[in-house]
């Protein structure tokens, strides 16, 4: 699905940053030091970010620069951060989100 | 928490290039800026922006946008901006008072700033159209699109549908097509493209299908994938979906270009009033000739104030800090006066012919006293390929009737026929064969007399609509050159297919020269050759990347 540009006739050559891991679900997938956590997900082929609390709807990239928080997640314990303007980090928990949190504990 | 208070001259809230270069006007006539910006990088949109901007010199036209930002980020640093990184202004509160939550290392901390005077640079964000599941992952902004391949450089599928043939939408398909993405097709409702011209034909000659009169149905896909295609029809003229049309594309990504809407937050909260004016993108903030809202030393800019080019944002930002540094007592009222009147002589520059029409008669809305409206009737109706054919096909019969023997060497052929603003080919010929002239948005006249052939004005064309056709090659070839900026460059001696305007093979061609320079910014210009009778449709050429 989706991949990293490696070669781009504008850009040039991608140059590789130095590699970290975030674990998505408890899952470890690689990323790049410094990058969007939106952009390391879309490259591992995720794009799933979080699930809509009453209909239980898929969300994932929506803007990509920090307006619709549509790409929500549960970063770090912390809900509702905008995954296309928080860079990772290494060790970063990733989790789906559902409804408000990553267990779906909604307010009704 | 502690709250700490600091004074600045002027604070300026978005550091795009409306709030870049009203940052840099002030800061020239030594007013003390403070530049704020919730990103991590300054710029704002300019660093997805990698094709090579229209306008003037003083736009810096013919650059690409992310060495515009890369430009107006040193400018501004060099001239001693405080720029603020990482940090959200929260509020804008009595007196210019304005609530800043900054990020330093993960650390939060509020400030808040007393103001003099506030620029408003908050910019737009893209509009949304519902269809039947658009909120499926896999639907996104073709903003977020351009985002991804051209900033984070990762593609976020394989086959793409774009909705929306405006500038936008043009720009962003042919992006795509660099980042090596497959786009199955270009859709819009109206039965003409929204932008301009020489964007449509760059993707018409990659053979990227236009799907006009067309709308889409809606998004195929499930809950676990996303998007996997798309269901498009066909509308009538009250714009309604031709039932026996619908067909399905195969697409894992659609991408909505319908436009954009100023983000006016936080002009609400600081009451400036506003008004709803739809070519401006929606509900706008008023302001007069120097850029300041109804709110005495709050100023609005750029996209907020109606969705133009960055172009206009960076000539908005100018006028902002110019009044800003006028009033502060920094330069003469005489001073600014010759400097306001430069800026808005451009500004009104950049808003005639039949793209800017729209948005001056609604900024003359917002500021009846300030622009006049240009009396001429443009035309509003064009199929662009077809227009660029019927303007070749005259060419040939004048050709015909000069009897243009096959010794003329090479002569540029200008496939340009809309009026925008933008004039890099005329600087860019030294030898005067290549007329604008004023205002901006006049078509270029070639003088074929004038003109040898050199081929500079080629890489300079933001448009990529120039050509170098040679009829002298050979006794039954001739050659076409044109610039290609895809990843796959092909050698000299390679045979590759020639394809025409709309992309569709035409003949094997040779390629007889390569041309890369670092003049060129990365827009190699290549020379095919092919018999003479194809001469006058290749203008492009299919190879697999």
């Amino acid at each position: 699905m989706a991949k990293r540009i490696n070669k781009h006739p504008i850009l040039g050559e991608r140059k590789p940053k130095e590699e970290v891991e975030i674990v998505f679900n408890g899952k470890k997938i690689k990323a790049e030091k410094g990058e969007m956590i939106a952009a390391a997900l879309q490259a591992n082929g995720i794009r799933i970010h979080r699930y809509t609390i009453k209909n239980k709807e898929p969300r994932g990239v929506f803007c990509g620069i920090g307006q619709c928080t549509d790409c929500a997640m549960e970063v770090n314990g912390r809900p509702n951060v905008r995954t296309c303007v928080t860079p990772v980090q290494d060790g970063m928990i990733v989790n789906t989100q559902y409804g408000l949190n990553r267990n779906g504990d909604n307010i009704d | 928490m502690v709250i700490i208070l600091i004074k600045k001259e002027m604070v300026v809230i978005g550091a795009g290039p409306a709030g870049l270069s009203s940052a840099i006007e002030a800061a020239k006539e030594g007013v003390e800026v403070l530049l704020v910006d919730e990103n991590l990088k300054a710029g704002g949109q300019l660093f997805k922006q990698i094709h090579k901007f229209f306008g003037s010199s003083d736009h810096r036209a013919g650059l690409r946008g992310i060495n515009i930002g890369k430009e107006l980020i040193n400018e501004s640093r060099q001239l001693g901006v405080d720029i603020w990184l990482n940090s959200i202004v929260i509020g804008i509160f009595d007196n210019k008072q304005v609530l800043i939550k900054q990020n330093i290392d993960g650390k939060e901390n509020l400030k808040t700033v007393q103001a003099d005077k506030i620029v408003i640079a908050t910019g737009a964000s893209e509009k949304v159209i519902n269809f039947k599941n658009w909120t499926l992952p896999g639907v996104m902004g073709a903003g977020a699109a351009q985002t991804m391949i051209n900033v984070h450089r990762v593609l976020p599928g394989k086959r793409f549908l774009m909705i929306g043939t405006g500038n936008v939408g043009l720009i962003v398909s042919y992006q795509l097509l660099q980042a090596g993405a497959e786009v199955v097709g270009i859709l819009d409702a109206a039965k003409e493209v929204g932008g301009y011209n020489v964007h449509a034909t760059k993707i018409a000659r990659k053979g990227v299908p236009f799907y006009l009169n067309h709308t889409i149905i809606k998004a195929v896909g499930n809950n676990k994938e996303g998007v996997t295609g798309a269901v498009i029809a066909e509308v009538d003229n009250k714009w309604q979906p031709i039932s026996d049309t619908e067909k399905e594309l195969k697409v894992d990504v659609i991408t909505l270009a319908a436009g954009l809407k100023p983000l006016l937050e936080l002009a609400n909260m600081a009451d400036c009033k506003r008004t709803y004016i739809s070519e401006l993108g929606g509900w706008v903030p008023l302001h007069n000739e120097n850029m300041e809202s109804t709110i005495s030393g709050i100023y609005v800019i750029g996209d907020l104030t109606g969705v133009e080019e960055a172009n206009t944002a960076l000539e908005e930002g100018r006028l902002a800090g110019v009044d800003v540094a006028e009033k502060l007592g920094k330069m003469t009222t005489e001073q600014s006066k010759i400097k306001k009147k430069n800026i808005t002589q451009r500004v009104k520059n950049l808003r005639l012919g039949p793209f800017g029409e729209k948005r001056l008669k609604a900024k003359k809305r917002l500021i009846k006293e300030y622009y006049k409206i240009s009396d001429k009737e443009y035309k509003n109706n064009f199929d662009f390929v077809k227009e660029i054919k019927d303007e070749l096909d005259q060419k040939k019969m004048i050709k015909s009737a000069n009897n243009i023997d096959k010794t003329k060497s090479p002569v540029a052929v200008i496939e340009c026929n809309q009026e925008i603003p933008c004039n890099p080919c005329e600087l860019a010929c030294k030898f005067d064969a290549i007329k604008i002239g004023e205002p901006i948005t006049n078509i270029p006249i070639l003088n074929k007399e004038k003109c040898t052939g050199c081929g500079l004005c080629l890489p300079r064309c933001p448009g990529l609509a120039i050509f170098l056709v040679d009829r002298s090659y050979s006794l039954d070839k001739s050659t076409v050159a044109f610039p290609y900026e895809f990843k796959q460059i092909p050698q000299k001696g390679d045979i590759v297919d020639a394809v025409d305007r709309q992309g569709n093979y035409l003949c094997k061609a040779e390629v007889v020269k390569v041309l890369q320079s670092e003049k060129f910014d990365k827009t190699p210009i290549i020379t095919i050759s092919v018999l003479d009778k194809y001469i006058d449709d290749a203008r492009n050429i299919r190879i697999s990347d």
